[in-house]
């Protein structure tokens, strides 16, 4: 048990800022994705029942890029599942 | 004969934890789901359970030992396993009976240190091994976690703040069901794999396989996914209450930021390598995307419970996992040992089930009220 006051090895503090760095980058870019896709979804259905203005082309693109974007997060979480 | 009794009763206590971890863990899961009514209770939970299910066929790349790293793997016996067990399945139950989300790989990790230190005294402990494992993921993951869903949910808000609430409440509740399904997914990855460990261990000291390279058997993959997934069905209710509405009350948005950005965040662990606690990740989530929007949103006594039981989970654990393994070996270790274990913990439950049953007052007969 004295290795508790041991210094801990640089490879946990290595592993751990590497956690921070990709949870955080993939976490609130995740966020901002479907943020924008839900809001790409609403402005369109907002526009396609006349109820805004807007161009409907460049709301189905944002919903487009942005859903890749989230398929490709998810896709990526269960290839890291299988192969962790 | 007494090498088989052994084998039968580490078998079912594993498959008992693993019960314990899926029904202690579904709120993990779905709390947030159910509280934004992403999702009706009943299909929230059976979606968690199928899910944990299918899971644990994902990966097989069982550890074949527990708390590796922690604890000297060439120490670890039997008998050290079943208190662990015991130890870890008290912590469980006793935190579901207080309604707080904790760690049930910690509480594992707890009981097995226990039972390893009055077994083979804290030389058998790797000091680093605990601190790199187990505290300093314990402390980063909610802090991570927390500061991960607080932005996450300001830049939604900033992104839909102008937009109809009814698409974008509609469009969370998705993204939640979608989160929520990923969390489950890979908490029946990784839970269930952890009492495939256990008892391949347990297999392996049998020598009913073989101990170089040791394949999991298919029976072992089914029982583990199925005891976690009918665990996940079972819902521990009191702890789903606490994360989905105790904490804070809080909206799809709010729901989808905690959700994603702890499966962010722990996926990004697994990617790297480095050990998260889902609890730990889910509860920072959910107390991040509340205090984000308003701190007085949050119920901090509720929240500093949560962490108290956080602290408490490896010394409670360690100290059953201890005193199990101290009652066993006073019992003659072998199979009387753990016998005389399972025999006084029916005693204690039957005493404390007889205790609830006369607290509680009988109800008023008809037209007495």
């Amino acid at each position: 048990m004295s290795a508790v006051a041991a210094p801990l090895a640089l490879s946990v503090w290595g592993e751990l800022l590497e956690v921070i760095l990709v949870g955080s980058i993939s976490g609130i870019g995740l966020a901002i994705a479907f943020a924008f896709l839900v809001r790409g979804a609403a402005q369109s259905s907002g526009i396609r029942h006349g109820e805004r203005e807007g161009s409907l082309v460049l709301n189905l693109a944002l919903v487009a890029a942005t859903g890749l974007i989230c398929v490709g997060a998810v896709v990526f979480a269960v290839y890291e599942m299988i192969n962790g | 004969m007494s090498a088989d009794v052994l084998l039968v009763i580490v078998v079912v206590s594993a498959l008992a934890f693993d019960f314990t971890n899926g029904f202690h863990d579904t709120a993990n899961v779905v709390a947030t789901s159910i509280s934004t009514r992403a999702l009706p209770a009943k299909l929230a939970i059976l979606i968690a359970a199928v899910l944990n299910f299918v899971g644990a066929f994902l990966s097989l790349e069982v550890a074949a030992t527990i708390a590796s790293g922690i604890v000297d793997s060439g120490e670890i016996t039997l008998q050290i396993v079943f208190a662990g067990l015991v130890g870890a399945i008290f912590w469980n139950m006793l935190t579901w009976w207080l309604g707080l989300p904790s760690s049930s790989s910690h509480a594992l990790i707890g009981g097995v240190v226990g039972a390893m230190l009055i077994a083979n005294g804290p030389g058998a402990i790797i000091g680093e091994g605990l601190l790199g494992k187990v505290i300093v993921p314990a402390v980063a993951a909610p802090v991570l976690a927390f500061a991960v869903a607080g932005i996450s949910i300001l830049f939604i808000y900033r992104i839909v703040g102008r937009q109809r609430p009814g698409p974008v409440t509609r469009g969370f509740r998705l993204g939640q069901i979608a989160s929520g399904s990923l969390l489950a997914l890979a908490h029946g990855t990784n839970d269930a794999q952890k009492t495939m460990g256990i008892i391949t261990l347990a297999l392996v000291a049998h020598g009913s396989i073989g101990g170089t390279d040791p394949q999991v058997p298919f029976w072992v993959v089914i029982s583990s996914a199925s005891a976690i997934a009918l665990g996940t069905y079972s819902g521990g209710w009191r702890i789903i209450r606490t994360m989905g509405s105790k904490i804070i009350k809080m909206d799809a948005a709010q729901g989808f930021a905690a959700q994603g950005s702890g499966a962010a965040v722990i996926l990004a662990a697994t990617h790297v390598g480095f050990p998260l606690s889902t609890t730990h990740v889910i509860s920072g989530g959910v107390v991040g995307a509340g205090a984000a929007k308003r701190l007085s949103a949050v119920k901090w006594g509720v929240a500093g419970n949560m962490a108290i039981a956080w602290v408490l989970t490896i010394p409670a654990a360690g100290l059953t996992g201890g005193l199990a393994f101290e009652i066993s070996d006073l019992a003659g270790g072998g199979t009387r040992g753990p016998i005389v274990v399972l025999v006084l913990i029916a005693i204690l439950v039957a005493a404390f089930l007889r205790s609830q049953r006369v607290r509680t007052p009988p109800p008023l007969a008809e037209g007495t009220a």
